[in-house]
């Protein structure tokens, strides 16, 4: 597997964000939401953005999305999405009509609570139909047969499902319905912000399973932004975890899990209670402190208010992202020259 | 052993429409005890009547059938306030903490107005300068310190978690019987969720406070109970209750092993794999046919078969010193372990 | 949060909270120009600006100049300063009946959203059947009837004032009482009137902004519609009445200047409707955001 990961050799990412930066203008100053991001997104895999609430998750998407409010700024670095027919394209520097052609058919997006934006006056059918249709993608034979298919994908029952109106599903029904909708476009890059966050146990592993499958089947790339711990660790194939804004480490699923590098990471994947802690005699332990503000950050390493490792280099200066394996990225001081200090 | 508060085969029906014909149970026949200086957790989706349980036990809800009890007196029955002057007396000892900390602070006022009113009400004897250190020592005891840093500000400056703590502080002032914190932690960061749970722990120990934690999130239930009992509830009924820890160890109920196994855990193996569904039937046409039972999870049961029809609801089976199962094969049911957990290893 | 964005003094933030946001939306700035100016003109501007009574009758219809900045009416008397004094009248009984009005309306308003059921509904259908009587009709006639007094005038005026705004405050009451913190507050033990003032009272504080500045310009329009149509004012000044002789005894609008002059009194009193308005809504956007929570 580690064969195929790079940073800037072998095989490119499909996604490649280099030192990205956003803030908010709000009345008390600027909220840098995003402040230099670098993150490669690998093809074909189900990559992972774990992050709490003021990691800035949500804004780096919308960030290279370009769906940002009013009062943001991008303040610099690029978004590379390279297409299926060889081309690039830097998503930062790209238009709204660029955008407009990217969005749906190239990237799908899922956001948070999609499964509220279905049209409340439109059956499942019709959402079908208008969405192909206004992607140009409409065509008399064969759609109805896509549709079909996609919905089985999701596990839905189309003779039952097609006719019905959103308010007749429920929240687990009507996530998969967004979901094949998405996909019925094929898009090449699928984003999905918490899609399991608002569903019951059950409806939520059929999900993950759906998921999966729609994975393995396309053979697309998705990204998945959550702070849900577990449905990571099962989920994914490599996990970027961002904190205050920045990303702090990258690598495989099994590997950070096995060994997290990142204080922060380490402290995260411990202070999660599982129903598994009985089985293999753990007790949780929470991170102490809290998030940082982004109007006015701490200077140096952002964690290292909270982390039982800093020293004096940490509170003044911000670590570099380090690699100290072939995939595998940290932004530690406590890995510089390769080495653990 | 004494308790704090009780119920005894409560139900709650709503009547909804304009001619309030249709009626939704929300919970059905429900009988639990609090122990006094004690924390119990009761776990289950959302529309399993956790909140609504919840609300009656503090007395924000009336029952429509049924018998609370505070401290051993029998306050509502049927119904009725059956006890006015104990029951008006104690209500305020009965606290109830919401689960978003967004909406249960008013945003208009500080730290220091939000406790302030409570605290003039609940202990007038305090003198300017009392109150203050009063304040100060009770921010410190739910943990937002430096106080002096926290009493100018509104809710909007503060964390999900530093807002929840707030909520805790303000029922504190009232040195309660009981807190029904409901789904405290869900809207928090993952990570600081545990230090939410402990400080509830720190409580119960300190205070003397019993605490009824209600989440959906069996792995933050089963850590917050611990050796204390649990109940695991499906649309309005208890379907299984006992210690926390040997539920999840030893589940004897068909939508208790269910959920422990297709919860997601942070076990990771070196190829993604994400488990099938375990233990529930998906689709309607794999049921039994011809079977109507009134166990809230027939519509899901792999086991489902004639035995089931003879369920009645409010009565249990024991399958443990504190353990107890709604489910007719209780004690008999096939041998199961979770699907995360390895084959090899026990 | 950080200790560094709220060590910025209290006073800073009360700038930036109120009084900035106020100052750079256009319509504020306007907005409070013009009550500044009203403020001035009631107080101190009968004092500043006497009176000009002489009857020069080669000043007629004059237009606005040097000497006379907005002109002359039909005796030839200074238009400005019959515009100040008269602006007692005008602004103060209107303001007045607004404020008994709204008082009223809202102690009413309060109480029944608060309690709820029969008393809520009893308010909703006695404030729907005072809706529908025609205001303006009956406040002529009766001003027409009755003996001339600011009080009358005032007292009728807030006649009119009070059941929409209790209306519409029982509705935002009836709605805030389920609110997440207010069932805290219930839950222990606070007392009703404490939430009911102290809770949910800061909440209402745009929705009463707007309104009291709605009625007062209602008022005002009426106030002076009222003498314009011929009930008798208690002062001459009032601009109602200059319109009266201005447009029906000295035919003003047949005359070119007197147009002018006319139209330069309505343009007056629509500017200062407008500014009350426009720094009411300035204001009621900065209440909002500082009682939304934002994470």
């Amino acid at each position: 597997m580690s064969d195929e990961l790079k940073s800037g050799e072998g095989l490119k990412p499909k996604l490649a964000l280099r030192n990205l930066r956003m803030e908010y203008l709000v009345r008390e100053g600027s909220i840098k939401a995003v402040s230099g991001v670098t993150l490669f997104i690998d093809e074909g895999k189900i990559t992972a953005i774990v992050g709490e609430s003021g990691s800035g998750k949500t804004s780096l998407v919308e960030t290279f999305l370009k769906i940002l409010p009013k009062n943001a700024r991008i303040r610099g670095g690029e978004a590379l999405l390279r297409l299926s027919n060889g081309g690039e394209v830097d998503l930062v520097k790209a238009d709204e009509r660029t955008m407009g052609r990217l969005r749906g058919k190239v990237i799908g997006y899922i956001p948070q609570g999609a499964q509220n934006s279905l049209n409340p006056v439109l059956t499942v059918e019709q959402h079908f139909v208008e969405t192909l249709k206004n992607h140009g993608l409409w065509d008399q034979e064969s759609s109805v047969s896509e549709i079909r298919s996609m919905l089985s994908l999701v596990r839905l029952d189309p003779d039952t499902v097609l006719k019905k109106y959103p308010f007749e599903l429920s929240g687990g029904m009507k996530q998969r319905v967004v979901i094949a909708l998405t996909m019925v476009l094929k898009p090449e890059l699928v984003i999905l912000d918490e899609p399991t966050s608002a569903l019951d146990v059950f409806s939520q592993r059929v999900l993950l399973n759906i998921l999966s499958n729609v994975s393995m089947q396309y053979r697309n790339t998705m990204v998945l932004i959550t702070h849900d711990i577990p449905v990571v660790a099962e989920l994914a194939d490599r996990v970027a975890v961002l904190y205050a804004g920045t990303v702090v480490e990258v690598g495989d699923t099994y590997e950070i899990f096995k060994e997290p590098l990142h204080p922060y990471t380490s402290m995260l994947i411990s202070a999660i209670p599982s129903v598994a802690d009985i089985y293999v005699k753990r007790i949780p332990k929470p991170v102490p402190g809290e998030p940082p503000s982004l109007l006015n950050p701490p200077p140096g390493c952002k964690f290292h208010p909270r982390c039982p490792y800093a020293v004096e280099k940490c509170r003044t200066s911000e670590p570099p992202l380090y690699e100290p394996k072939k995939g595998r990225f940290v932004k530690c001081w406590l890995y510089s020259g390769g080495e653990k200090l | 052993m004494s308790h704090v508060a009780s119920v005894k085969n409560v139900s709650k029906v709503y009547t909804r429409g304009v001619f309030r014909k249709r009626l939704i149970q929300a919970l059905m026949s429900i009988s639990l005890e609090v122990p006094d200086k004690g924390l119990i957790s009761l776990v289950g989706e959302s529309g399993s009547g956790k909140t609504t349980l919840g609300k009656i036990l503090v007395g924000l809800t009336m029952p429509t059938s049924g018998e609370l009890s505070w401290k051993g007196t029998t306050v509502i029955k049927d119904g009725k306030i059956t006890q006015r002057d104990i029951y008006l007396a104690n209500r305020h000892k009965f606290v109830y903490v919401h689960q978003d900390p967004y909406t249960a602070l008013n945003p208009s006022k500080n730290v220091k107005n939000i406790l302030e009113p409570v605290i003039r009400r609940y202990k007038k004897h305090l003198s300017d300068a009392d109150r203050f250190r009063y304040i100060k020592e009770l921010l410190e005891e739910v943990g937002l310190v430096p106080a002096e840093y926290f009493v100018d500000k509104y809710p909007h400056h503060l964390s999900g978690g530093m807002r929840q703590r707030l909520s805790l502080a303000r029922a504190l002032i009232v040195d309660p019987h009981l807190i029904v914190a409901d789904e405290v932690v869900s809207m928090v960061d993952p990570s600081i969720r545990v230090s939410l749970i402990n400080l509830l722990k720190k409580i119960v120990e300190s205070r003397g406070t019993s605490i009824v934690f209600i989440s959906h999130d069996l792995g933050a239930a089963v850590y917050a109970a611990g050796d204390s009992p649990m109940y695991v509830m499906l649309r309005g009924l208890v379907v299984e209750s006992g210690p926390a820890n040997e539920i999840i160890y030893r589940p004897e109920h068909p939508y208790t092993r269910a959920l422990i196994s297709n919860i997601p855990v942070p076990l990771v193996l070196s190829e993604r794999k994400v488990r099938g569904l375990d233990g529930v039937i998906e689709s309607e046409s794999a049921r039994s046919p011809n079977v109507s039972s009134l166990c809230p999870f027939s519509q899901m049961c792999p086991l489902l078969d004639a035995e089931c029809s003879s369920l009645t609801p409010g009565s249990y089976m024991k399958v443990g010193p504190n353990h107890y199962s709604l489910c007719v094969k209780a004690g008999k049911l096939p041998r199961w372990r979770p699907s995360w957990l390895p084959a090899a290893s026990g | 949060m950080n200790a560094e964005a709220q060590t910025k003094s209290g006073l800073y933030l009360f700038y930036l909270d109120f009084i900035r946001p106020v100052l750079k939306s256009g319509r504020g700035l306007f907005g409070l120009v013009v009550i500044v100016a009203m403020v001035l003109m009631t107080t101190i501007g009968p004092s500043l600006i006497p009176l000009d009574t002489e009857i020069k009758p080669s000043m007629r219809w004059c237009l606005p100049s040097s000497e006379h900045p907005l002109g002359c009416d039909y005796m030839g008397r200074d238009l400005l300063s019959m515009i100040v004094h008269g602006s007692r009248e005008v602004f103060l009984i209107p303001f007045i009946a607004t404020i008994i009005g709204v008082v009223g309306g809202m102690s009413v308003g309060l109480l029944a959203g608060y309690i709820g059921g029969i008393a809520r509904r009893a308010l909703t259908a006695v404030t729907d059947v005072w809706l529908t009587i025609p205001s303006f009709p009956v406040i002529f006639i009766l001003a027409y009837t009755l003996p001339k007094s600011p009080i009358t005038i005032a007292a009728l005026l807030a006649l009119f004032s009070w059941p929409g705004l209790a209306r519409a405050l029982a509705a935002e009451v009836s709605s805030l009482k389920t609110r997440d913190f207010v069932e805290a507050c219930i839950n222990l033990g606070l007392s009703k009137l404490h939430i009911l003032f102290r809770e949910i009272g800061p909440h209402l504080l745009p929705f009463v902004t707007y309104n009291f500045a709605s009625l007062f310009v209602a008022n005002m329009t009426s106030l002076i519609s009222i003498v314009l149509l011929g009930v008798a004012p208690l002062n001459p000044t009032n601009w109602g009445y200059l319109l009266n002789q201005m447009i029906f005894t000295y035919k003003g609008l047949l005359i070119p200047n007197g147009s002018v002059i006319i139209f330069l009194v309505i343009s007056i009193f629509v500017i200062i409707k407008l500014g009350v308005v426009l720094f009411a809504q300035a204001l009621e956007e900065v209440f909002n955001p500082r009682l939304r929570a934002y994470e």
